[in-house]
């Protein structure tokens, strides 16, 4: 018994230790790097893709390849422990493979805050780093708000074509979040692809599109319309690294948000 | 070989219909087929030659029916030379020879000595062996017209039917081919479709007219043949002229 | 090449086993010489050390699979030209692509997400599309290249559209997943999947090659190959069936990469000439060795960046085509 005991010891103390004792990370995802930094285990990184541009320091770190076909072979070259994504396209393949070899690895689906949270306190877990403080950081900006009165919003990912958001995701939470009624928030798709004829029959008071490489031709065509047809639309344009980023920024969106509407 | 054509049918779905109730061609010689356009000369070389399929009745070559022959056993017993080519692919002169004697090696048509001498003998009949490396687009339309009916001569077969071999041809082209014609005429049975009727007239053993897809006349020997028919087959009135037809104007 | 006074050279057995022999050798050159690129230079002498099994275990899949797809598309591509008549006819011609895409489309929609479920489903829509095309174009009395050929183009079409449809009533991400199928990828091949399609890309290619005589006829005409003992019927369903097979087990293994399959056996067509019997060998060889050197190149001058390697085949491919073509006018 006592044998027994030490070795239970060995395994649950000593173990943990050796096992976080030597760490490299490869990150398959912006918003899992933005995580890993902030839970402090950005020193640990040793790989990312070219999508990753936050915080600052990700820039120096080696990249293996784009987002949507990182480069196993660069990845084995950068000899991981661990590899962590998010499940896109192909990442089934490419987790096949890294089972194969061995590498611990996990792929995220993320579609509301809630799974944010628990994507943390996995990464957390796998890690062992403390999160605590984040989550319920989190929790603590997404929990019930009340406002005095909601306000109604369109939120355009993508002008041409457009493509809005739909119910039940994190940036349907971000706009819960800032006091906003998403007009689309009924629609079961994520991001429905939607017409400019349904946007301005819906008549929301607050247009939010993403600033994106030729939107800004895109709000000017909004703003005209808008004129022309004397709307009382209010236009938002927003960071999309922020907003369209599941990760623990998107307080900071939801701050963001707040501070946009009450101008 | 004689070929025995009976109760021979076939309808396009144009509408036009070739109908033979009996023809026969006698073992060597030339036959010509005469007739307006449209009367079915080159329909009826094609379904004997295979390349049609008739709907009903039978085609005996040899007293062999041509529908129990091997696509090959066809091959090596009749050769069919077409009025020309639709597009001439960059091939030599050569390669087109070799096709002739494809039913002969068959596969990847590996020519052997026998096969390289045929071609050489086709050649040399034709008048076209300093050629022999050109390729088709190279060629005149009369050389072209010669290689095919060379492709014929290399393919060693019984019966060579030829479409209206002349066309588009100078006179001394025709006089060419029609020169080759006769020195292949003692071994092999001919079979020609023609527009020129002093040609015919002059090179033909016996002579077969159609009109509208069904027999008009058959002139089984040259003593038999009737200038008064062939006018009725064309409606136009033709002469006899020191031994030539010659076309009459009004 | 249009010179009348160079002498014709005889095709015989030995002259096709050389060239046989010849260009098999420059290919596994060629492939053992392009496993040393990549994102590390592993010397030939060092393949088989045990540091580097991970890199041989990746790289060894993905170029076989290149050769397949560059070798497969290439030889199809040649028969398909002839048969068709057609120099604009490809293997995609008959709608075995987008057949597959719409296979993979539907795979993704109802949310089959395995590997090898996609592919199964891709093949058996490609091959569902080999029976319909046939009997659409008029089945075993009357198919001729022509019928075929306006089928497959409508039905290629109808496929396009459905794509297009799918694309814009489901989300982003669906239209993701089915561009980057499109651009086509062999890497993350197992070994075995690859050694399998591999093999019956080459006994297919085989079956195909066994036609090159009668290919070199049929150039002629299709009178001109009936009068010289061809079976046009039994001629026309192996080059169809067979030609779509290889299409259908490439396409479905590593998407749809175009370009090779139109242009290489153009380019050997007009190096070599139109003897079946030998260009259809060089186009196996050939399409196969450059697809391996173009994806080799790319994946290496832009490690770590995948470059899709149906996007680039006509970077590198179309200067070169047009050089030979204006060298030869």
């Amino acid at each position: 018994m006592v044998l027994l005991k030490r070795l239970l010891c060995v395994f649950f103390v000593l173990f943990p230790l050796l096992s976080f004792a030597d760490l490299r990370i490869v990150s398959l995802a912006p918003n899992v790097t933005e995580i890993l930094f902030k839970i402090g285990a950005g020193k640990d990184i040793v790989g990312v893709t070219d999508r990753c541009d936050f915080p600052p320091e990700a820039y120096q770190l080696p990249e293996v390849g784009s987002y949507f076909r990182p480069s196993l072979e660069k990845i084995l070259m950068l000899n991981p422990t661990h590899v962590i994504g998010m499940r896109e396209g192909y990442t089934k393949q490419l987790k096949e493979k890294l089972d194969e070899y061995g590498i611990t690895n996990r792929f995220y689906q993320v579609k509301d805050y809630e799974d944010i949270i628990t994507m943390v306190t996995d990464i957390g877990d796998l890690l062992g780093k403390p999160v605590e403080e984040l989550t319920e950081n989190i929790r603590s900006v997404f929990a019930k708000n009340h406002f005095d009165e909601i306000k109604t919003a369109v939120f355009l990912i993508n002008t041409k074509p457009a493509y809005a958001v739909g119910g039940g995701n994190f940036v349907d939470d971000i706009m819960k979040c800032a006091g906003l009624k998403n007009l689309f928030g009924d629609d079961n798709k994520t991001f429905p692809q939607v017409s400019y004829e349904r946007v301005f029959q819906l008549a929301p008071e607050y247009i939010i599109v993403a600033k994106r490489h030729g939107s800004a031709n895109d709000i000017s065509f909004f703003r005209k319309k808008i004129e022309q047809f004397d709307r009382d639309i209010t236009i938002i344009e927003i960071e999309p690294n922020i907003f369209l980023r599941p990760s623990y920024r998107i307080t900071d969106a939801c701050k963001i948000l707040r501070k946009q509407l009450s101008k | 070989m004689n070929i025995t054509l009976e109760n021979v049918e076939l309808t396009y779905n144009t509408g036009f219909s070739l109908k033979i109730n009996r023809l026969d061609f006698a073992k060597g010689g030339i036959t010509g087929i005469l007739g307006p356009n449209g009367s079915g000369k080159s329909t009826l070389l094609e379904v004997i030659s295979g390349i049609l399929k008739y709907d009903s009745g039978n085609i005996l070559i040899g007293g062999k029916h041509i529908a129990r022959m091997t696509n090959v056993q066809r091959a090596q017993t009749i050769s069919y030379v077409p009025p020309g080519l639709d597009n001439l692919p960059m091939i030599r002169l050569y390669n087109l020879l070799e096709a002739g004697r494809y039913p002969y090696s068959l596969g990847f048509g590996i020519l052997d000595g026998k096969d390289r001498e045929k071609i050489d003998e086709a050649l040399n009949v034709c008048d076209l062996y300093d050629k022999k490396n050109y390729f088709l687009n190279q060629l005149s339309s009369g050389e072209l017209q010669r290689a095919l009916i060379a492709k014929a001569i290399a393919q060693d077969t019984n019966i060579i039917l030829m479409d209206e071999p002349f066309s588009n041809l100078d006179p001394a082209y025709t006089i060419k081919i029609i020169e080759i014609i006769k020195s292949v005429r003692t071994y092999k049975t001919i079979i020609l479709a023609v527009h020129d009727v002093n040609i015919a007239y002059f090179l033909c053993d016996s002579l077969v007219g159609l009109k509208k897809g069904e027999l008009f006349f058959t002139f089984d020997n040259r003593e038999k043949f009737d200038i008064k028919a062939i006018n009725s087959l064309y409606g136009v009135v033709f002469k006899l002229c020191e031994g030539n037809v010659v076309l009459t104007f009004r | 090449m249009q010179n009348p006074q160079k002498a014709i050279k005889q095709v015989t057995y030995s002259r096709i086993l050389i060239y046989l022999l010849v260009s098999l050798i420059f290919s596994i050159a060629v492939l053992s010489l392009s496993l040393s690129f990549g994102g590390k230079f592993i010397n030939p002498f060092e393949f088989f050390s045990s540091e580097n099994a991970v890199f041989m275990s990746l790289r060894l899949p993905r170029i076989l699979a290149d050769f397949m797809v560059g070798a497969g598309l290439s030889i199809v591509g040649c028969s398909f030209q002839t048969y068709f008549r057609n120099p604009l006819a490809d293997p995609f011609i008959l709608g075995i692509a987008g057949a597959a895409a719409v296979g993979v489309a539907v795979s993704l929609y109802i949310g089959v997400s395995g590997f090898i479920p996609t592919q199964i489903l891709s093949l058996s829509f490609a091959l569902a599309t080999i029976l319909f095309v046939y009997w659409a174009a008029g089945g075993l009395t009357s198919v001729t290249a022509n019928s075929l050929i306006l089928v497959g183009v409508g039905l290629n079409f109808f496929f396009t559209s459905i794509i297009t449809f799918f694309n814009s009533v489901l989300s982003e991400n669906f239209t993701k997943d089915l561009l980057m199928w499109y651009l086509g990828s062999t890497v993350f091949l197992d070994i075995d999947l690859v050694l399998i399609s591999l093999l019956l890309v080459i006994l297919l290619s085989s079956i195909l090659y066994m036609q090159s005589g009668k290919l070199n006829v049929y150039l002629l005409g299709e009178a001109f190959a009936i009068n010289s003992g061809v079976d046009i019927r039994k001629f026309s369903i192996i080059i169809y069936v067979g030609g779509s097979l290889i299409t259908s087990v490439i396409v479905a293994m590593c998407g749809a990469i175009g370009f090779v399959g139109i242009i290489i056996p153009h380019i050997v067509k007009i190096i070599f000439g139109l003897d079946h019997r030998i260009n259809m060998i060089l186009c196996f060889f050939i399409g196969g060795c450059f697809v391996v050197v173009i994806d080799t190149f790319f994946k290496t001058v832009f490690f770590p960046y995948e470059v899709p390697i149906g996007a680039v085949t006509a970077i590198i491919g179309t200067p070169f085509f047009i050089y030979i073509l204006r060298r030869r006018i």
